[in-house]
């Protein structure tokens, strides 16, 4: 009997094309999605060779200093690069800034620097990091009657000055730091919880409140456990294969990294699979109403629970985590997310085992509930 | 009045979907209000540093700590490991800083060759790095000279005075009308999917072909039910229209009344013109209304992605904006951005924005016809 309901479960689930959609093709075109956007957006974060005019007017030319920092900083070449320099008129200048082909641009007056930009940035703070930077140089020179205070011979040094690092900066931070990571991370765990509606579908068909063959199937000489335990395989196996396809896809064609512990990363997504099914089963149990209105009020669990652990804004995860902690302790979409990222970013297993295991007492006390509440229901002849 | 009735009646069951995200909508617009700093003079850029300092705050070491904290934000974050980790990793903070113990003396005395950091992937830690070597090699040229440590911070801190003048060009409030773009931006996704959800789930439910076969024939007239049918559904357009610029006065306040505040909203009126006419159609294509969820989310998420809305356009690769100028929402949202750098309103700069209200119309127009060719075909019922 076990085999045979089983068999039969599949076949239901897998022929059911609105749970196939939101189980199997909702996530991979997600993922589509996440990759075609984001892309880019990591590297948009990082500096960039900045474009900004200079008035190349007697002031400038004859100012060595301002001169040679600016043509190092701008030398193609070199690795540190930091700006594309326009040499022009200060008309000509305006006319750039205006239709916003630089950034801002310079202008020296009476030994002093002027900028002129058309709103606050970082570019623009870079420029003025700089300009003050060349300021202070030549105000050091000067202040230091003991140094050479000729600018001709303190030029040629003027570029490593700048560069000169006496105390280095040792980054000790971990390189993974690509946060978009999170955003397939609640992917995958919106697929795990998806798995609820599969649970839900195969609980629904045993229980005699819904549908005929629930009726048939009670009153059949079968143990309900035999009928539970083999539905839910069914919806287990089918969640697997459309995890399997999902790991597929965002690995093999979208070339994402999930990291160097594929044991851990199939263990949690094992993992989260039960406990998203015996979610479903929950809200199967529990909820006396139409098909309809439980797949949607699973739904909308499950997407409350991945807004929170990040699924339309990396930000909101943190938000939580830093200010509501209990919360996603016990939301299964941050736990499964939370999981992932203790993975890819932390090098001992701490985080990650505590992940594990509150999704497993997570996934217990549903369990529970279900039981009860399953197990106690009885029906009378009337 | 009975077609009519029937659409409030659809529409009061599936109100949820229209409140969850109007709240959406609420909630991402009113986070992006939460500071609201005007920028008309310049300011540069603060990076968040956290200062984890593990020596006496004496001497050079309190010089240091102060510039770095007159030049950066610090985020309050809880001093453990993890907890400054996380923050990393989630861009709460760009740069972590350990100043070491017995740093005033090793700096003094030479003996310091580095400094333990940590420091996200992104333009504002490298500006960090630049504001801290900045600091470090000028301190290290005078120390030889000055050995009072007090005094040094005071010879350094001279330096450190700027008097570059900037100038700013733009009159504009950027800020607030950043705000407001990024608030009309998110807007479409919400109108997306409030319109097309609902129009379509209505219209595919009046296209059943049972429910169809009765209204053809029954005495009222099929031309008459489609244009109640019509008039409906931009009612409930206009009125969606109007609770969100509702909305939009309570969150943005002022900026609404001026000229470029009007401009967002009559390009949301021409875009929601666009998206009725788009929801019109999917309704007349989709028959089965239990795939009608499934294709609102597709079209409205993939819409969102491609066209800047999610994520800002100048983050999204080429290929993408290639995709997305097939879109509607691209032109909406690109007039936006033109909308929120426009400085001078006059025929000339406002040509783009009008060029893009008319491909939207047009859009509109070809809507209207595929539709009409569709529901034509669909009248036979064999």
């Amino acid at each position: 009997m076990f085999l045979h309901n089983f068999k039969y479960t599949f076949k239901t689930l897998f022929r059911n094309r609105g749970l196939i959609f939101w189980t199997v093709a909702f996530p991979v075109i997600m993922a589509t999605f996440f990759h075609m956007a984001f892309a880019d957006i990591i590297e948009s974060d990082k500096l960039k060779v900045i474009d900004m005019a200079i008035v190349s007017n007697e002031e400038f030319e004859n100012n060595i200093l301002y001169k040679k920092t600016f043509t190092s900083l701008s030398d193609e070449k070199n690795k540190d690069r930091l700006f594309n320099i326009t040499y022009t008129s200060k008309d000509k200048a305006k006319k750039l800034l205006e239709d916003d082909k630089i950034e801002g641009y310079l202008e020296l007056k009476n030994n002093k620097p002027y900028l002129t930009f058309q709103a606050n940035g970082i570019n623009q703070t870079i420029i003025k990091y700089v300009v003050d930077e060349v300021h202070d140089t030549e105000k050091i020179f000067l202040m230091n009657a003991d140094l050479d205070n000729s600018l001709g011979t303190i030029s040629a040094d003027i570029e490593n000055y700048l560069n000169n690092n006496k105390v280095e900066l040792k980054n000790i931070a971990n390189s993974n730091l690509n946060y978009m990571m999170i955003e397939y991370y609640t992917l995958i765990a919106m697929t795990c919880l998806y798995a609820g509606c599969l649970g839900m579908v195969a609980i629904d068909n045993s229980l005699p409140y819904l549908k005929g063959n629930g009726k048939r199937i009670t009153v059949s000489p079968t143990k309900k456990i035999s009928i539970i335990l083999s539905s839910l395989l069914a919806g287990y196996i089918v969640q697997l294969i459309s995890l399997g396809l999902l790991f597929f896809y965002t690995i093999c064609i979208l070339n994402v990294d999930y990291g160097n512990h594929i044991g851990h990363i199939i263990l949690l997504s094992l993992v989260g699979s039960i406990a998203g099914i015996s979610l479903g089963v929950l809200v199967g149990a529990y909820i006396k109403a139409s098909d309809n209105v439980k797949s949607g009020i699973l739904i909308a669990i499950t997407m409350a629970g991945c807004f929170l652990a990040g699924i339309m804004g990396v930000g909101m995860k943190y938000v939580i985590d830093k200010n509501l902690p209990l919360l996603n302790k016990i939301n299964p979409a941050n736990m499964i997310t939370d999981g992932f990222y203790s993975l890819y970013y932390y090098t001992d297993f701490h985080r990650y085992w505590i992940d594990i295991i509150s999704l497993l007492i997570f996934t217990l006390i549903t369990i529970i509930l279900s039981c009860n509440k399953i197990g106690r229901a009885k029906y009378d002849s009337i | 009045m009975t077609v009519f009735k029937t659409y409030l009646k659809i529409l009061r069951k599936n109100i949820v979907m229209v409140i969850i995200f109007t709240f959406l909508l609420v909630l991402f617009g009113g986070l992006s209000m939460s500071s609201q700093d005007k920028s008309l003079s310049f300011s540069a850029i603060k990076p968040d540093i956290i200062i984890i300092n593990n020596d006496e705050k004496i001497g050079i070491t309190k010089g240091f700590i102060d510039y770095l904290k007159e030049n950066s934000n610090t985020p309050s974050v809880k001093n453990t490991e993890e907890a400054l980790n996380d923050a990393l990793f989630y861009n709460d903070t760009d740069y972590i800083i350990y100043i070491p113990k017995g740093f005033n003396e090793d700096f003094m005395s030479g003996k310091i060759d580095h400094i333990d950091v940590k420091k996200a992937d992104n333009f504002n830690a490298s500006y960090s790095d630049m504001l801290i070597n900045r600091y470090l090699n000028i301190a290290s040229i005078y120390k030889d000279k000055v050995s009072n440590q007090d005094e040094l911070v005071k010879v350094v801190n001279k330096t450190l005075k700027n008097d570059t003048k900037i100038n700013i060009t733009t009159k504009l409030d950027t800020t607030s009308l950043e705000k407001a773009q990024f608030f009309f931006d998110f807007e479409s996704y919400s109108m997306l999917v409030c319109l097309i959800f609902i129009i379509s789930l209505i219209l595919s439910i009046f296209n059943e072909e049972k429910i169809r076969k009765r209204n053809v024939i029954s005495s009222s007239s099929y031309k008459r039910n489609n244009r109640i049918l019509l008039l409906a559904n931009l009612l409930y357009a206009f009125v969606l229209w109007i609770i969100y610029f509702g909305l939009a006065l309570i969150l943005l306040g002022d900026i609404i009344w001026t000229s470029n505040g009007i401009l967002y909203v009559i390009n949301s009126f021409v875009h929601l013109i666009t998206i009725t006419s788009l929801a019109f159609l999917i309704g007349n294509v989709v028959t089965n209304k239990d795939a009608v969820n499934g294709i609102t989310n597709i079209i409205a998420l993939g819409t969102s992605f491609f066209c800047g809305v999610f994520v800002p356009l100048a983050y999204l690769p080429d290929s993408v904006i290639k995709i997305a100028h097939c879109l509607p929402t691209y032109y909406y949202v690109k007039s936006n951005s033109i909308i929120t750098s426009l400085e001078e309103i006059n025929f000339n700069t406002l040509q783009p924005v009008l060029i893009n209200m008319a491909i939207l119309i047009s859009f509109a127009i070809l809507f209207v016809i595929l539709s009409n060719i569709v529901s034509n075909k669909r009248r036979k019922i064999g």
